[in-house]
Order: C-alpha cells, then sequence, then structure tokens
C-alpha cells in the first residue's frame, strides 16, 4: 500500500475504532439513567436514545472498523494472521460486530416497549447494562493490542517469514 | 522519529526484549487464552442454569430481570 494510501486508510481506522469506544460509553450513560431513574420519561427517553444510537452510530462504527481494520491488515506487512496481537485484535472485533447486531434487535424490542408502556412497568424496564459494560472492555482490550502491540508470530508467520528471507537471500539483494 | 514497530521487520525482530526471536506461542498468548476459555465455560454453564435469561431477540426484562411484560 502507498505510504498515503496507507495513512488515510490508517487515520479513518483510528476514527472509527475509538469513535466506537465514545460511543458505547454515550449508550452505557443512557442505560445506566434507565437503570436508575424512577421517571417514566426518562427511561421511555433512554431506551429511544439507546436504539437511535445503537442502530445509527454504534453498528456502522463497528462495520467500520473491522473492514478498515482488515484493509490495514492486508495492505501492511503486518498481515492478517501473521502476529498474534492483529490475530486476537481481528477476532476480538468479530466477536464484538456480531454481538453487536445481534443484540440490537433486542434495544429495538425494549425500546418498543418503553414507548408503550406506563407506570410501574415502565419503572421496572431497567436498562442495559451488560452489554455495553462489557463490550466496553473488550474495546479497550483491543485499543491495547493495536498501541502495544504485544510481541509474538503465529507458526504462518514465522513461516512466511522464513519463505521472504530465503527470497531475499536468493535474490542476491540485501535483506531491508 | 519514525517508529520501527509501525511496520515489522521482515528479518524478524519480532522477538523477546534481548532482540532473539521468540518461537512458540507467548506466554501473554497462552494466558489469554486461558482467560478466553474461562469465560467461555462461564456464559455456558450461565446458560445452562439459566442466568441471564433468555438471551435472545425479544427477550423481555432489563438487566436479567425475569419479568412478564403484558401491554393492557
Amino acid at each position: 500500500m502507498r505510504p498515503s494510501l496507507r495513512k488515510f486508510v490508517l487515520a479513518s481506522h483510528l476514527t472509527l475504532a475509538v469513535g466506537w469506544i465514545g460511543a458505547a460509553v454515550a449508550y452505557l450513560a443512557l442505560a445506566v439513567a434507565a437503570e436508575r431513574s424512577a421517571d417514566g420519561q426518562t427511561v421511555r427517553g433512554a431506551w429511544a436514545g439507546m436504539e437511535l444510537i445503537g442502530w445509527y452510530v454504534i453498528v456502522p462504527l463497528a462495520v467500520g472498523s473491522l473492514l478498515t481494520g482488515l484493509v490495514m491488515a492486508l495492505g501492511t506487512r503486518w498481515g492478517l494472521f501473521r502476529h498474534y496481537w492483529v490475530l486476537f485484535s481481528l477476532l476480538l472485533t468479530i466477536f464484538s460486530t456480531v454481538v453487536l447486531v445481534l443484540h440490537m434487535p433486542t434495544v429495538s424490542v425494549m425500546a418498543d416497549f418503553a414507548r408503550q408502556a406506563e407506570g410501574a412497568q415502565l419503572e421496572a424496564l431497567g436498562g442495559d447494562l451488560a452489554h455495553p459494560g462489557i463490550g466496553i472492555v473488550v474495546l479497550l482490550v483491543i485499543q491495547v493490542l493495536n498501541v502495544y502491540k504485544p510481541r509474538g508470530m503465529t507458526a504462518y508467520g514465522r513461516r512466511k517469514q522464513r519463505e521472504q528471507t530465503h527470497r531475499l537471500a536468493s535474490a542476491g539483494r540485501p535483506e531491508q | 522519529m519514525t517508529d520501527p514497530r509501525v511496520n515489522p521487520d521482515p528479518a524478524g525482530n519480532d522477538g523477546a526484549a534481548d532482540g532473539g526471536p521468540v518461537s512458540g506461542m507467548p506466554r501473554w498468548v497462552r494466558v489469554a487464552l486461558i482467560i478466553v476459555l474461562v469465560l467461555v465455560l462461564l456464559f455456558v454453564v450461565g446458560k445452562v442454569a439459566g442466568v441471564g435469561g433468555d438471551h435472545g431477540p425479544g427477550r423481555h426484562g432489563g438487566g436479567g430481570r425475569q419479568q412478564t411484560m403484558t401491554m393492557a
């Protein structure tokens, strides 16, 4: 990948990934409001907000992070399966995105119920704390992996590296 | 100053702190896999025990509370 394109993709990936974390924190704030409030209006509004943020902000950010991450891995020497930190980041991102997409219909159902419920039923609805809470922890783990890039090549990566070394040696060029 | 780890050294300096290559699975990967395994087991046990309620679309009851919600 050309350096200018790589930087563009990297900037996009960072924006989407960090934006995902921020949106998840905002979602969690609404979930806490729904959980703790005894006011029906607040609970109803919080669930409406969670549904909107979930579908129109968090899901696009998650899919965008996954796609740009794939482009970054495949377009650079890091590769997708050569380094454990990349592999873990990929698997955790896929897992988080799948859980998110599977969970959002439930959020819509709850938001619909909140729109129509009244009184004690509405107050008993509570919030959605577990999914965003655990999701934020997973996203932070991915963030740490991406920043610190802990060492360790997979068997596939070591094989690819040996092949590349042999190719360079047989071509008679000095290794860079 | 460029970060040498932005793109990995193709000669293979993805290794231990002393510069030697790491063969086999690093310790942090083994620890991470054990943690993931424990979490998966906890999740499976929780599902079997019914903790967390019905885990699917249409689930009712925020925060895992089991409630039958009817709309009059």
